[in-house]
C-alpha cells in the first residue's frame, strides 16, 4: 500500500468520524448530556426533599472577581455551608474563571452543551441561553410571588416567553461625576452640574476652552453602545419588540438623532481614543484631574474617593421634560435545564440571591430593595446618588436573541459618525438597515 | 520470499511516520473536516435546532457588508507586514554581519522581541500608544513633532499601520534569526574573489549574497506569510478589529462570529473561506519551496 | 576590507543606538510601569523612573492572580509538548530522510498545508468534541493539540537537519548490524543535537506564548497556563496597567533566562540544517 492510499483511507475514516461526531454534537445541543458527568458518577434524580441515596455534587460557576476573591470567597463558602447544612446529601463545588476568560468559557460551556448546574448569567446573553433550552424554568420550583421582591425592571431581563429563567442577582447604573475644581477654573458654578444635554455640551466646551482639561471624558468602549447612559435619559429606544417577538428598528427618532448630534457637539471636548477603552482608564484620568466630567459606574471608585474635588449627580437628560435615565444591566443566577437535582440547585440559587447573602457576594448593587437595605451601600454617602439613580436605569436595546450583533452595529455606526465623517441621516438609515439585516438573518 | 520481506520492510517505513500522522489526523484533520461540516449547518447558540443549511452561511458571509474590507485588511496586514519584516530583517542581518565589533550584542537584543508573548507585546504597545497617558504621544508632543495627540489605535486611517508596526517589532527578529543563521556559512571564497575583482558591496549583494540566501528567504517567506495572515492575539488584544473594522482581519472576524455573535455555522464558513484565501496567497511560495527542495534532491 | 570612514562609523553607531532604543525601551517601560502605583501610572507627564517605588503589582500577581500555579502548568504543557513532538517528529523526519516512499512529497505538502490552517478552525469543533468525550480541562488533550500544531514545522526542520547528516555514516552502521531505530538513536540524533535543541526551543517559546487554545480548553485555575492567567488581569472594567505589566514581566523572565543559556543553539540550530549544504 502506498502512502497516498493509506492517507486516503485514513481521511475517509476521519470523515466518517467527523460526521458521526457532528450527529453527536447536534444531539448534545438539543438533549444535552447530564452536567458534570466526571465528578458525580451517574446520580439518579433525587426525589424532592429526600436526601439522595448517594452524595450529589452540584457545580456553581461564576467569575473569579467575585466567586474566588477576597472578601467574597468567604461569603460564598458561608452560603455553601448553609446550603449543605439545610440540604443533606448535596454538595456544592465552586468554580470560576477570571473575567477576561469568563465570557468565552461560559459561551463555550453552552456550545458544548455541558453547563454547570448553577451559574451566573449576563443579562444580554440570557435570551440566547433561554431560547436554546439550556435554562430551567424557575416558576415551577419557587413559591408563587417569590419574584415580587426583586426590582421589576431587572426581573424583566430574565423572563423568556412568559417563564422566569434566572433570579436577579445584581444591578448597576451610571451617574455623572464632575470635577468642582475644573468647573471653578472654567468659570462654572462648582455646585451646579449640567442637567440637560444642551448644558452638558455648553459646560464641556467651556471647560475645554478655558482650562487645560478635557471637558467630557467619553468612554466609547470597543463594541458597546457608546455613552448609552446619556441616550437612556430620553424616551428613546433603538428597537421595538412586539408581543409576538417580531423586532422593528426604531432608530429614526428625534431622540436618536439628538443623541448623535450631542455626541458630535461634544466631540471637540474629548478625544475618541478607542485605545482608552475601559472604565478604569477613564476613571483614573478623571481622578488625575484631566476630565471635567465623566459618566461612571461603581467600578470607578478606587482612586476617586481619595480626592475631594468630585461631585455626583443624575445623568443629564435630553431636555428638561425628558425622564431621568441611566444605563444599567446586571447578572442573574440561572439553573441548568439538565441538572441532576433541580430542586436543590434552585434552593442554592435562592440562597445566593437572598437578602442575607446577596449584597455580600458582589461588588455591584443587589437587585432587590431588601438586599440593598442591608448592604454597605445603604449607609455610605458615596453611593447615595447611585441609589437615587438606580430606579431610572434601563437598556435602550430591549432583550432579543441578537444583542451582541445589534450592539456591534450601533457601536460601528456611532463610531462612523464620530470618527468616520458619516452624516446623521446616512447613519440613521445605515443602522436601520443593519439591524434589519441582523434580525432577518 | 525476498519480495514479501521487501514489501514488509516498505510497510515498516510507514511506522516511522505513523505516530506523528495519527496525532495530526486526530487533532488537525478531524477538526478541519468537522469545521467544514458545521459550515453547512444552522448552528447558533440562540437556536436549539441544528439544521442543515446548505450554502446559506457562505452566502451570508460573502455578502456581509464587512467582507470586502476584511479581505482588503487581511491582504494589507499580511503583504505589507511580511515585506517590511523581510526587508528590515535582511538589512539588519546583513548590517550586523558586516559589523566588526558589537555583533554579539546586536544579535542578543535583536532577537528579544520574538521571545515576548504576543499578548504581552500587544498590551505593552497598547499602553504606550494611548492618547492621554501614552508615553509615545507624550514624547512626540514634548519634542514638538505634533501639537495634539496622535490617535494611533483610534484613528481608522492610522490604526492598521500601528498594528502592522507592532507586529513588525515582534516578527522581524525571526527574519533576522533565519538570515543571520544562513550567513554563518556564507560563500566567503566567492565574496573574496569578487572583492579582488573590484566589485563593490551592492554588486556582491546582488550577485553573490542574495542568490545564496534565496532558499532561506523562500522558506522564511512561506512561514511568516502564513503566520502573519493567521495571527490573531495581537490585533485582538490591541483593537479587536476596530475602529470601524479598520483592523479587522479574517481570523479576528471569524472569532467574533463564533464567540461574540454566537454563530458557529457562519464562523465555520468564514474559516473555510479564509483557508481558501490563505491557500491562494501561499501557493506561489509553496511551489517555490518545492522546486528548491527538488533541486537539492531532498525529495 | 577598506578602512571605514568616520561617517560610516557614526552611521553604524546611530543604527545600533536606534535599534537598542526601539527594542529595549518598551521592555524598560513595562518594567518601570510595573513598579509604579496606579495613580502614578496616570500622571502627566509620565515619570521615566518610578517616583514611588512599589511592589504591590507583583504582590498581586503572585498572590491574587495564582501566578505560581499558572507558571507550573505552563511548564507542564511545554514539557509534555516537547516530549511528544521531539519523539514523533524525529521518527517521522528520520523515516522521510532515510527511506524512499512514493507519498513523501504529498506528505510534505500536507504538512505545509496544515500550517495554513487558521487556528480559529480548530476551536469550535475541538471544543464540542472534547466536551462530548470528557476531554475538556484535560492536560493530555491540550498537549495533543499543541503537539499536532507543532509537529509539521518540527518535522520540516528536523528533516532538513537529518538530511545534512551524510547517509554514508548510517550505511556503515547498518553494515555493522544496526537496525533503523538504532541508527536513529545512536547516530543521527547525537549528530543532530543542535537541531533538536533549536526545534525544542522554538516549540517551548510557542507553547509558552499560546493563548487562544489555552483559554478555550482549560476551565479551572488548576489547569490554566500562564498566558491565560494574563488575561485574568483584564478585569470587568478593563486593564489594570500596573498589574498587567507586572504579570507580563513575570511571564517573560523564564524565556529570557532560557534564551541567555540557549542562545547559541538557537541561532546555530534553527536554520543550520536548512541552509548548510
Amino acid at each position: 500500500m502506498n502512502l497516498k492510499k493509506l492517507l486516503a483511507l485514513l481521511l475517509a475514516l476521519v470523515l466518517v468520524a467527523g460526521l458521526a461526531a457532528c450527529g453527536g454534537g447536534g444531539e448534545t445541543a438539543t438533549t444535552p448530556a447530564p452536567a458534570d458527568p466526571g465528578e458525580t458518577g451517574t446520580p439518579a434524580p433525587a426525589p424532592q426533599d429526600d436526601p439522595p441515596a448517594q452524595i450529589i455534587t452540584l457545580t456553581y460557576y461564576g467569575f473569579s472577581e467575585w466567586t474566588d476573591s477576597d472578601p467574597f470567597r468567604a461569603v460564598y463558602e458561608e452560603a455553601v455551608a448553609k446550603f449543605e447544612a439545610e440540604n443533606p446529601g448535596y454538595r456544592i463545588e465552586l468554580q470560576s474563571d477570571p473575567w477576561g476568560d469568563w465570557e468565552m468559557q461560559y459561551r463555550a460551556m453552552f456550545a458544548a452543551g455541558n453547563p454547570a448546574d448553577i451559574f451566573i448569567v449576563n443579562n444580554p446573553d440570557f435570551p440566547v441561553f433561554a431560547n436554546s433550552g439550556a435554562l430551567l424554568n424557575l416558576d415551577d420550583f419557587v413559591e408563587p410571588g417569590y419574584f415580587n421582591q426583586f426590582f421589576p425592571g431587572v426581573l424583566d431581563f430574565y423572563t423568556w416567553q412568559g417563564n422566569t429563567m434566572a433570579i436577579p442577582f445584581t444591578t448597576d447604573c451610571r451617574i455623572l461625576w464632575w470635577n468642582r475644581d475644573i468647573f471653578e477654573e472654567a468659570g462654572l458654578d462648582p455646585d451646579v452640574p449640567p442637567a440637560t444635554w444642551d448644558e452638558l455640551i455648553a459646560f464641556a466646551n467651556q471647560i475645554t476652552e478655558n482650562t487645560g482639561s478635557h471637558g467630557f471624558g467619553m468612554d466609547l468602549g470597543l463594541t458597546e453602545f457608546p455613552a448609552q447612559a446619556l441616550f437612556n435619559a430620553s424616551t428613546g429606544s433603538v428597537l421595538d419588540v412586539a408581543a409576538d417577538g417580531s423586532i422593528t428598528p426604531t432608530v429614526d427618532t428625534p431622540e436618536f438623532r439628538a443623541y448623535l448630534q450631542m455626541l458630535l457637539d461634544l466631540q471637540p471636548t474629548f478625544q475618541p481614543d478607542f485605545a482608552v477603552t475601559n472604565h478604569h482608564d477613564v476613571a483614573r484620568l478623571f481622578a488625575a484631574g484631566q476630565f471635567g466630567m465623566i459618566i461612571g459606574n461603581t467600578l470607578v471608585e478606587t482612586d476617586v474617593y481619595d480626592h475631594d474635588f468630585w461631585g455626583q449627580g443624575f445623568v443629564p437628560r435630553m431636555n428638561a421634560t425628558a425622564p431621568h435615565g441611566s444605563f444599567g444591566g446586571g447578572f442573574g443566577i440561572a439553573v441548568s435545564a439538565n441538572t441532576a437535582a433541580p430542586e436543590a440547585a434552585v434552593r442554592f440559587a435562592q440562597i445566593l440571591t437572598s437578602a442575607e447573602f446577596n449584597s455580600r457576594l458582589i461588588s455591584d448593587f443587589p437587585a432587590s430593595e431588601a438586599g440593598i437595605a442591608v448592604s454597605d451601600f445603604a449607609a455610605d454617602p458615596n453611593f447615595a446618588v447611585y441609589l437615587e439613580v438606580l430606579p431610572h436605569a434601563r437598556q435602550a436595546q430591549p432583550k432579543t436573541l441578537f444583542y451582541a450583533e445589534i450592539e456591534a452595529a450601533i457601536h460601528e455606526v456611532v463610531a462612523a459618525v464620530l470618527i468616520g465623517g458619516m452624516d446623521i441621516d446616512t447613519a440613521v438609515e445605515e443602522l436601520t438597515n443593519r439591524i434589519t439585516a441582523v434580525v432577518n438573518g | 520470499m525476498k519480495g514479501s520481506l521487501g514489501s514488509l520492510r516498505k510497510l515498516g517505513v510507514y511506522l516511522y511516520v505513523l505516530p506523528a500522522a495519527l496525532i495530526m489526523l486526530v487533532m488537525l484533520g478531524y477538526p478541519i473536516i468537522y469545521n467544514f461540516v458545521i459550515s453547512f449547518f444552522n448552528w447558533t447558540l440562540r437556536d436549539p435546532e441544528i439544521t442543515f443549511h446548505g450554502f446559506t452561511n457562505y452566502i451570508r458571509v460573502l455578502t456581509d457588508h464587512r467582507f470586502p474590507m476584511i479581505v482588503t485588511n487581511t491582504v494589507v496586514w499580511t503583504v505589507l507586514g511580511v515585506v517590511l519584516q523581510m526587508v528590515i530583517g535582511i538589512a539588519l542581518a546583513l548590517f550586523v554581519d558586516s559589523m566588526r565589533r558589537g555583533k554579539k550584542y546586536m544579535r542578543t537584543i535583536a532577537l528579544l522581541p520574538w521571545l515576548i508573548p504576543g499578548v504581552v507585546t500587544a498590551l505593552m504597545w497598547r499602553f504606550m500608544f494611548q492618547a492621554d497617558v501614552g508615553i509615545i504621544n507624550s514624547v512626540l508632543m514634548s519634542i514638538g513633532v505634533t501639537d495634539r495627540n496622535i490617535l494611533f489605535l483610534a484613528d481608522p486611517n492610522i490604526s492598521m499601520f500601528s498594528v502592522i508596526f507592532v507586529n513588525l517589532w515582534r516578527a522581524t527578529p525571526f527574519w533576522f534569526l533565519m538570515i543571520t543563521a544562513a550567513l554563518q556559512s556564507k560563500p566567503i571564497d566567492q565574496i573574496e574573489a569578487a572583492t579582488l575583482d573590484g566589485a563593490r558591496y551592492p554588486t556582491i549583494l546582488r550577485h553573490v549574497l542574495l542568490p545564496y540566501l534565496s532558499p532561506v528567504i523562500a522558506t522564511t517567506g512561506v512561514l511568516t506569510t502564513i503566520w502573519t495572515l493567521n495571527y490573531f492575539d495581537l490585533i485582538w488584544v490591541m483593537t479587536r478589529g476596530g475602529p470601524l473594522d479598520s483592523t479587522s482581519t479574517l481570523p479576528v472576524y471569524t472569532f467574533r462570529l463564533a464567540f461574540e455573535f454566537n454563530d458557529f455555522g457562519r464562523s465555520a464558513a468564514l474559516a473555510v473561506v479564509s483557508l481558501i484565501l490563505v491557500s491562494i496567497m501561499c501557493i506561489p511560495y509553496i511551489i517555490k519551496i518545492f522546486s528548491n527542495l527538488k533541486e537539492r534532491g531532498a525529495l | 576590507m577598506k578602512k571605514k570612514s568616520a561617517a560610516h562609523r557614526l552611521a553604524t553607531l546611530f543604527i545600533v543606538a536606534a535599534a537598542t532604543l526601539l527594542i529595549l525601551f518598551p521592555l524598560y517601560w513595562m518594567l518601570s510601569t510595573s513598579l509604579k502605583p496606579e495613580a502614578e501610572i496616570f500622571q502627566l507627564p509620565p515619570t521615566l523612573l518610578p517616583e514611588t517605588f512599589v511592589l504591590e503589582n507583583y504582590e498581586f500577581a503572585w498572590t491574587q492572580a495564582q501566578i505560581p500555579i499558572y507558571f507550573l502548568n505552563s511548564v507542564t504543557y511545554v514539557l509534555g509538548t516537547l516530549v511528544v513532538v521531539l519523539i514523533c517528529g524525529s521518527l517521522a523526519a528520520y523515516g522521510m530522510s532515510r527511506f524512499k516512499f512514493r507519498g513523501k512529497p504529498a506528505f510534505l505538502l500536507i504538512l505545509l498545508l496544515t500550517q495554513v490552517m487558521p487556528m480559529t478552525t480548530l476551536i469550535v469543533p475541538l471544543f464540542v468534541s472534547f466536551g462530548n468525550f470528557g476531554l475538556l480541562n484535560n492536560r493530555i488533550a491540550l498537549i495533543a493539540v499543541y503537539s499536532a500544531i507543532q509537529l509539521p514545522l518540527a518535522i520540516w526542520l528536523l528533516l532538513a537537519y537529518f538530511n545534512s547528516v551524510p547517509k554514508e555514516i548510517d550505511e556503515a552502521a547498518r553494515i555493522d548490524g544496526c537496525t533503523g531505530l538504532q541508527v536513529l538513536l545512536r547516530i543521527i540524533l547525537p549528530l543532530a543535537k543542535p537541531g533538536l535543541m533549536a526545534v525544542g526551543l522554538s516549540i517551548s517559546i510557542w507553547v509558552w506564548q499560546e493563548l487562544m487554545l489555552a483559554m478555550t480548553f482549560t476551565t479551572t485555575d488548576a489547569m490554566r497556563p500562564l498566558m491565560a492567567g494574563i488575561s485574568a488581569s483584564i478585569g470587568r472594567a478593563g486593564v489594570r496597567w500596573g498589574q498587567m505589566n507586572a504579570v507580563g514581566m513575570i511571564s517573560i523572565v523564564p524565556i529570557i533566562i532560557a534564551y541567555i543559556f540557549l542562545q547559541r543553539n538557537l541561532v546555530a540550530g534553527l536554520t543550520g540544517g536548512a541552509v548548510k549544504e
